[in-house]
């Protein structure tokens, strides 16, 4: 086997996985803050795909369009995640945690039938900018520009998310409300806003995982289930709320699958569980520690 | 400053207080006396709104404190720290002191200056994580994180349990330095001598009723009191 194909594959392998970390950073950043395992994280990240689309197709496709989809999707996930978080999530905290998956798994449901309605059942697609079409040759290494790009976004993201956990207010107090919500109250905080905003940055980042997919795939019906499945394995394997196991487990995900496509393709699809079941019974609780 | 009267509390289906009333009037230290589950800590919970009485009234600065959500209270002056201290482990102890300051409209007397000067400690270990201190360190980095609120009136759960004579002694100090500061407080103590020490008056606790209600020497002196409440 060609060893520059080999190493180019795995390029792209991370490229995906980047997408992976983005949205399940989101994931666990909101099993972590607010303990709601949100079963309805992927129809997010669904509809912010289908809304880069629209944003996309109105600006007839063009660079620009992929721009503000970009930028825009994001933002619209945010505010539908928003309106779900007043409207309905802040009433059921106090749920078990059963109940809080019965629910978002019914909130799964609606909005599929929401995006079905909107948007119908064909594939759509985004055409990606001029200066990320393609694919360049870096090292004698033959990679698509869109991937170089994810692999750029998919660090930022992490640093952003460090920056906010670490040196920011409302970060400092949502790793202090992660663990004891009852006394960031007694501290004088209205823990509600801040579950409200830690909510809405979690899925606002399903979003850009949409809309930063929708370039590389056909947008269609169903990519809510793949992704949401993919992502609370990789959440779990991780460590529950932590980023950098959300990130680490990204990797392992993404690269043991374009390893499984090189050396297994006929188990190509479930060469990245079997990673998964091993890391869990070597480490039950996850790679890194778990905010649970 | 606080009038609390005839509140019942529960937990579920356990019923905890039964009428417990009491007053502390601005300025004031006042102990509040009792053995393990005489009901200290939900009568400090009460008062905070975390487990609010189903029947009775608590003011606060003349306004009832019924319905009012802790964090509100917590702006309206109140501040509790808990008897297992609750430090953010994850958090530095700077971190546990910035996210309890409160920089919205009023002259925030105290600032990591100031509770530095109080807990001096505290000040070396900045950048450490709240998990790792000691106990004794946690008790203080509670009252500093309480303090950077900005209370007028301070619910002080055992803030002696389990710290080493030197450092009771210590803590007896900084107590008396937040009276003199003007903070009014409520302690509740199973130490009795060190509670006898700092308070203005006190109330006794048993089983969830208020037992007795006395200055400082009558409490000193009762040895009734002592020895069938207080087991000293
Ligand atoms: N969460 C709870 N659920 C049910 N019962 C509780 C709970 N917390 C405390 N109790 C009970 O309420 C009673 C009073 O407890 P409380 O914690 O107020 O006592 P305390 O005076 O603070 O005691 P200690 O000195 O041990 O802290 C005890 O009988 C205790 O068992
Ligand atoms: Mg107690």
């Amino acid at each position: 086997m060609d060893p520059s194909a080999v190493i180019s594959l795995l390029l792209v392998g991370l490229a995906r996985a980047m997408i992976l970390f983005i949205v399940s950073a989101g994931l666990t950043f909101v099993l972590g803050v607010l303990r709601v395992p949100n079963v309805a994280h992927g129809s997010l990240y669904m509809i912010g795909a289908f809304v880069a689309f629209t944003i996309a197709t109105a600006f007839g496709q063009s660079s620009a369009g992929f721009w503000f989809a970009l930028i825009l999707a994001p933002l619209v996930v945010a505010a539908v995640a928003l309106i779900i978080e007043r409207g309905l999530l802040s009433h059921l905290y106090q749920r078990e945690h059963l109940m809080l998956i019965l629910f978002t798994f019914g909130l799964m449901l609606i909005l599929n039938d929401l995006v079905k309605l909107i948007w119908g059942a064909e594939y759509r697609s985004v055409t990606p900018p001029e200066i990320l079409d393609g694919a360049v040759t870096l090292f004698g290494f033959n990679i698509p520009r869109y991937s170089l790009f994810l692999l750029f976004v998919g660090p930022l993201v992490a640093v952003g998310l460090w920056f906010l956990s670490n040196k920011t207010r409302l970060g400092k107090i949502a790793r202090a409300a992660s663990v004891d919500r009852e006394m960031v109250g007694v501290l004088g905080i209205n823990v509600s806003w801040v579950f409200a905003a830690a909510f809405v940055i979690g899925c606002a980042l399903a979003g850009l995982g949409g809309a930063l997919v929708a370039p590389t795939t056909s947008i269609s019906l169903g990519m809510d289930l793949t992704i949401i499945i993919e992502s609370f394995l990789i959440v779990i394997i991780g460590g529950l709320g932590n980023t950098w196991g959300a990130l680490i487990g990204s990797i392992l995900f993404g690269v043991s699958q374009s390893l499984g496509l090189l050396f297994f393709p006929q188990f190509a699809i479930a060469f990245p569980y079997a990673v998964v079941v091993i890391v869990l019974l070597l480490r039950p609780r996850g790679l890194l520690r778990s905010a649970w | 400053m606080l009038e609390v009267q005839d509140i019942h509390t529960y937990y579920g289906l356990s019923h905890i207080l039964f009428g417990v009333s009491l007053r502390v009037e601005r300025g004031e230290v006042v102990c509040l006396l009792g053995r393990n589950g005489a009901g200290k800590t939900t009568t400090m919970r009460s008062i905070m709104g975390l487990t609010p009485p189903r029947r009775g009234t608590i003011t606060f600065k003349g306004q009832t404190t019924a319905g009012v959500p802790p964090y509100l209270l917590a702006r309206r002056g109140i501040a509790y720290v808990p008897d297992d201290r609750r430090i953010f482990a994850d958090l530095t102890v700077g971190e546990n002191l910035e996210i309890a300051a409160r920089h919205a409209n009023q002259k925030a007397e105290w600032d990591k200056a100031r509770v530095f000067e109080l807990f001096p400690v505290l000040q070396e270990k900045q950048a450490r994580k709240g998990g790792h201190l000691s106990g004794g360190e946690q008790k203080m980095l509670a009252m500093a994180r309480a303090l950077m609120t900005n209370p007028e009136f301070i619910l002080l759960d055992e803030p002696m349990e389990g710290l080493a004579p030197l450092l009771v002694r210590a803590l007896e100090e900084q107590i008396l330095k937040l009276k003199q500061a003007g903070l009014t407080v409520l302690l509740a103590e199973q130490a009795v001598n060190s509670a006898l020490r700092v308070s203005d008056r006190g109330y006794v606790i048993d089983d969830g009723h208020i037992r007795f209600a006395a200055s400082i020497n009558e409490l000193r002196e009762n040895q009734e009191i002592r020895s069938k409440y207080l087991l000293v």
